[in-house]
């Protein structure tokens, strides 16, 4: 029971670091400089004096600021984000329901690959290390993460789409095909196979593969480089020696004694992981002109739209602090000393 | 185990990673002095004005040849020389912020360590709100808000960088915290903000420098980052990553203008990249 | 004397440390025979955890270097195996027990499982084509133990004491105490009946009277399996416990080798009888406590020497000219030192 206890305390942190980050973006919303209602409505707001009036009543943008507090809290609950100025005064929220789907795609996809990418590669580098395969291992997982994500993905843009011509330079999927009409899981790929379009989920997968990829390149080091140190400190354990000692052969030793215990402390980036991701979505989508949630918070930033930039910065927020929470709860059914207490 | 700072600094020479890491760390920061003296000598130390006037400039879209190291971009300015200029800024911000966060960190952290109790407490949950914060978004909302430039984006980093440091520190300060010389100053009556920065800082100061090291690259990849959103020096003045963003539509048809700033960022991030894992192996911290 | 299952000859072993060449092993002679129980005694550092480690082929391959002589077992040179066969030979014909059970034992694994991959590796080397069910392919899940494998598993821990062996099986490491962590060790280690069981100090990790009832077992598994059991320990009391011959080390060679009585009362090597005036007797006889003076050689070099002669009430001349060889001074009993021979 030691475990429920543990696990209702991470789960009421993760709702009170969700409640800072609101009550954060809150009072960044009321610095910004200017006519509050111009900041809002962007500049059109001059020449709409009615319009303007009439959104400053329906989100009390007049009232005192406790009482505009809470108006936030509950209107952010109920996913009420306000509307958007840099796409046409539609929903904050109707945007971030289109786009947010998209990213998450990409962004699942390049976790996938990353982990598969930057475990199997810190295996090796255990396994062979000191060897000039570790070495070269170090070599490019040290470039990857050194280098900016849009650099790594105009590389990437370059060559495959310049000279191998294989995979599509941009967009979510070629235009002539069409997209699935209804919308059941909200992921466009994943209602298509549904209804049976699969030229259209075939085609947005393709359109995944340089995204994604430009993602892991940047982010699989990160996953490498704690995956072999971890492997080699497990290494070095006692228990280890003891496996040995049964008569149990290199292999076995390694990969069932050594790796799963060195996997734990994977877990524990994984929230690293997640963010380094996130926040390279921004710069990947906007290269390959892809329209999820990364370029949405670009085009906000570029148009001062108020309410995109703070809806898209508590999105990311929440999945990173989603993600943390899911990592607390796969540690400790991991790790037997928190499970049983 | 604490380490002094004066063994690091001799440590960054120990293993052939760091002295390569240490070169190419070098090689930036004359760089950047000799590009800030030239600013302020109003003397030119680049092959080619940096913003020349359209008489001034060479012409348009050259392929990078003896002439133009680094080639030509749309308006005929000298790559090589922009991407010089821009070095102060985009290289020494790293310096900056981190500076700012280890010391912060150092004495919030450190205290926190040192004192415990409901400031320790207060200190890691804050702390942990931090994290949940992608530094990237915050400083994009920063810059919303305040308008971009690098001031106001130095402070935006400076705001967000501490919290691991800090974490950091109070690791160390715990560990220090219970050696019994620490015990002796405070029996002997001093207070612990002197205590703090007689005893605890500087046998802290030596991993916190390690860290400091390889983050001093990531501050100048995200730095590049926000450049690229456009973030950065207002233009004509050259970012590295503003001049990435800025010649995307030229991938195409001139991709050496887009990939080369890219990637001095990753040369740049590299050298420090290098000096930090040297000087860890060298110590042996994981 | 029984046939002899362990020989050393001339047994030499040096590590490379960053001071150099450090010879842990020189020249060791040692004949250990079929169910006996021989105690290596001596001081941290006198190799005898070299010389367990290297019976049962586990010296770290990228330092330790065997720099002469050999070591067999019945009849065949260890260092001659192939990894296929020594990895055969090691769990099934020796085993080892390791001095920290907490850490030398899995974490992340329940004992059942542990156990019971030693078992499977008793059945898969005896019958290569064995068809039992081993541990599950995907390295973190749970290994459910079949019924024949579990009741196995519960006979071993009811061989070594460990009560309600049930329960045992699905518990973790941590959730067990020193003395049980050891038993469990012991089980496993039993699992694939070795005939040499080499113990590196067993029972340094836990207390008093944990210590006497694992070394009571270790006694018994002697008597009933018919075990050949190498004790590494540093303490004298405990290889009086249970030893049937002890063989005293220093600085990397053998000084004293004698049975257990006869050390006890009759010390011939100087070092032996110095480690004897050591031991805290418990009585009230006002004596002092005799430390041997002096510190333990520096193993990088090496001396024509009998190494003990800086310290040694008795030395001579001879004893900085040559090393002394093993001397009989009684029946089945040997010293080398210069007081016994040339």
């Amino acid at each position: 029971m030691n475990l429920l206890r543990f696990l209702l305390r991470r789960l009421a942190f993760a709702v009170f670091v969700l409640f800072c980050v609101l009550t954060l973006t809150f009072i960044l919303s009321h610095l910004i400089p200017g006519d509050v209602i111009q900041a809002w409505l962007g500049k059109e707001a001059a020449l709409y004096p009615n319009v303007a009036k009439a959104y400053a009543a329906r989100y009390h943008l007049t009232d005192p600021v406790y009482l505009q507090y809470i108006y936030y809290i509950t209107g952010m609950l109920q996913g009420n984000l306000g509307i958007s100025p840099s796409e046409g005064f539609i929903p904050v929220s109707s945007v971030i329901e289109s786009t947010l789907p998209l990213t998450l795609q990409i962004v699942l996809l390049a976790f996938v690959m990353c982990v598969v990418l930057g475990v199997g590669l810190g295996i090796l580098a255990a396994r062979y290390h000191n060897t000039p395969a570790d070495a070269a291992i170090r070599v490019f997982y040290l470039a990857g993460y050194s280098s900016p994500p849009y650099f790594i993905g105009i590389a990437i843009l370059v060559v495959a789409s310049l000279y191998l011509r294989i995979l599509p330079t941009g967009g979510e999927y070629d235009a002539v095909l069409v997209s699935p009409s209804t919308s059941i899981t909200g992921f466009p790929i994943f209602d298509a196979l549904v209804q049976g379009n699969f030229s259209f989920a075939e085609n947005a997968s393709i359109h995944l593969i340089l995204p994604a990829m430009t993602l892991a390149l940047v982010t699989f080091g990160v996953i490498t480089r704690v995956a072999r140190s971890s492997l080699l400190d497990v290494m070095q354990a006692d228990y280890i020696r003891t496996a040995r000692a049964k008569g149990l052969d290199e292999g076995s030793v390694f990969y069932r004694h050594g790796v799963p215990n060195a996997a734990i402390s994977l877990i524990t980036i994984s929230s690293l992981v997640m963010t380094f991701l996130l926040t390279g979505s921004v710069f990947v989508e906007f290269l390959f002109s892809y329209p999820g949630m990364g370029y949405y918070a670009f085009k906000a930033l570029q148009g001062s739209d108020y309410p995109g930039i703070m809806a898209t910065v508590f999105v990311f927020a929440a999945i990173i602090i989603v993600t943390n929470l899911v990592a607390d709860i796969l540690y400790a059914y991991a790790d037997p000393e928190i499970r049983l207490g | 185990m604490a380490v002094r700072l004066r063994e690091v600094l001799s440590l960054m020479t120990r293993n052939k990673q760091s002295i390569v890491g240490l070169t190419i760390v070098l090689a930036f920061l004359i760089t950047a002095i000799l590009m800030e003296a030239s600013a302020l000598l109003n003397v030119q130390f680049t092959p080619y004005p940096a913003n020349p006037l359209p008489s001034q400039a060479s012409p348009q879209l050259l392929p990078p040849s003896l002439a133009h190291p680094f080639g030509t971009d749309n308006l005929g300015r000298d790559v090589l020389s922009r991407i010089l200029v821009a070095t102060p800024y985009d290289f020494m911000i790293g310096f900056a912020v981190v500076g700012s966060a280890v010391f912060i960190g150092a004495v919030l952290g450190g205290l926190a360590g040192l004192r415990g109790g409901l400031l320790d407490e207060f200190l890691m949950r804050f702390t942990d709100i931090f994290f949940a914060l992608p530094v990237l978004l915050i400083a994009m909302v920063v810059g919303a808000i305040l308008g971009g430039g690098i001031e106001n984006m130095s402070l935006a980093l400076m705001i967000t960088w501490w919290p691991s440091y800090a974490r950091l520190a109070r690791g160390e300060s715990l560990k220090v915290a219970h050696q019994n010389y620490i015990e002796a100053s405070r029996l002997s009556g001093q207070r612990s903000p002197s205590i703090l920065f007689r005893h605890v800082i500087p046998n802290i100061s030596g991993t916190m420098l390690v860290y400091a090291t390889l983050d001093i690259g990531t501050v100048i990849l995200v730095y590049s980052g926000l450049t690229f959103l456009g973030l950065g020096n207002h233009p004509p003045a050259p970012d590295w990553g503003q001049m990435v963003a800025s010649f995307n539509g030229y991938i195409l048809t001139d991709p050496w203008l887009a990939l080369i700033p890219g990637l001095v960022i990753s040369f740049g991030v590299i050298g420090f990249s290098l000096l930090g894992d040297g000087i860890k192996d060298t110590l042996g911290i994981r | 004397m029984a046939a002899t299952l362990l020989e050393l000859s001339d047994f030499s072993v040096q590590y490379a440390t960053s001071r150099g060449k450090v010879r842990a092993l020189d020249s060791v002679n040692l004949k250990i025979g079929k169910e006996e129980f021989v105690a290596l005694v001596g001081e941290s550092g006198c190799g005898k955890t070299t010389l367990g480690l290297a019976a049962i082929g586990l010296l770290p391959p990228r330092s330790a270097t065997i720099a002469g002589g050999s070591i067999s077992y019945k009849g065949v040179d260890l260092s001659k195996l192939k990894p296929g066969e020594m990895q055969n030979y090691r769990g099934s014909e020796v085993a080892m027990i390791f001095q920290e059970p907490l850490t030398s034992l899995n974490p992340l694994r329940r004992v059942g499982e542990q156990i019971a991959e030693a078992i499977v590796l008793r059945i898969k080397k005896r019958d290569p084509t064995s068809k039992v069910k081993g541990a599950p392919r995907f390295p973190g899940l749970r290994w459910k133990l079949s019924p024949g494998l579990k009741s196995e598993v519960e006979q071993m821990l009811t061989l070594v004491r460990i009560p309600d062996p049930e329960h045992i099986v699905d518990r973790y490491p941590f959730e067990l105490s020193g003395g049980m962590r050891q038993r469990a060790m012991i089980a496993m280690a039993l699992s694939q009946q070795p005939e040499l069981l080499v113990a590196d100090e067993p029972t340094t990790a836990l207390d008093v009277t944990t210590q006497a009832q694992v070394l009571k077992l270790m006694k018994e598994i002697k008597d009933k399996l018919g075990t050949t059991i190498m004790l590494v320990t540093h303490d004298l009391a405990v290889a009086s416990q249970v030893a049937d011959r002890v063989v005293v080390m220093y600085a990397g060679q053998v000084v004293e080798e004698a049975d257990v009585r006869e050390v006890f009362s009759n010390p011939k090597h100087p070092y032996t009888q110095g480690l004897l005036s050591c031991i805290p007797t418990g009585t009230r006889d006002g004596k002092q406590l005799t430390p041997i003076k002096g510190t333990i050689p520096d193993l990088t070099v090496k001396k024509d020497a009998c190494l003990f002669q800086p310290r040694c009430p008795y030395a001579m001349e001879v004893c900085s000219k040559k090393p002394p060889s093993l001397f009989e001074v009684g029946k089945d009993h040997r010293a080398a030192c210069f007081l016994y021979g040339k």
